[in-house]
């Protein structure tokens, strides 16, 4: 069950993927954002299928981290890219 | 299959509801704004469903009490970056963030 969920979360990641190859600079960003919040749970729920327990400090960590990338993508683009 | 792994198991289909709504409406719509509107479904319902069946499945142990970390994590953080994008984008495409008298927008003047 965890694994077909892992899988339909990367099919999930198909949409995001395709805006960052085709949409213009702040779509990426949004799509930067979706996919990010999107491998956090995968990562997740990989732990979980896996039965790898420590191993769920990597989704926590990318959590952290997209969030101040995000942060930081957005501000510099709102004025200076 | 015993009722916790139901619960979990139907969690699971709402959270990758919520994503995959994400994904369609990224692919679906082309202005900004409507985009930073899709995100909402997956990072919030995706992201406190999913989790919520790590919880339901493990109870509250280690993996469960760091589920519940990245759900308070997420929720937190999407509407920050979504205010952060929206933001950005209006000034990238305006070049300034307040309004114009040329967009029509009422402009409530703070009382002295």
């Amino acid at each position: 069950m965890w694994t077909v969920a892992a899988i339909a979360l990367l099919v999930c990641m198909i949409g995001p993927f395709l805006r960052c190859i085709r949409g213009d600079t702040m779509s990426r960003l949004v799509a930067l954002e979706a996919g990010s919040s999107m491998a956090v749970i995968t990562l997740l729920v990989l732990c979980e299928a896996y039965h790898r327990v420590p191993f769920v400090d990597l989704p926590l960590t990318l959590a952290l981290l997209a969030f101040g990338a995000g942060l930081v993508f957005a501000r510099f683009l709102e004025r200076w890219l | 299959m015993s009722i916790r792994e139901v619960v979990a198991g139907v969690l699971l289909a709402v959270g990758i509801w919520g994503f995959a709504m994400n994904s369609i409406g990224l692919l679906l719509s082309e202005d900004l704004f409507d985009q930073i509107h899709y995100l909402a479904p997956g990072s919030l319902l995706g992201a406190v469903a999913i989790p919520a069946a790590v919880l339901v499945q493990e109870g509250l142990n280690q993996a469960g009490a760091k589920a519940i970390a990245i759900a308070v994590l997420l929720c937190l953080a999407n509407p920050v970056l979504s205010h952060a994008t929206a933001r950005a984008g209006r000034i990238r495409r305006r070049q300034k963030l307040a309004p114009q008298e040329s967009e029509d927008i009422p402009v409530v003047k703070a009382p002295r």
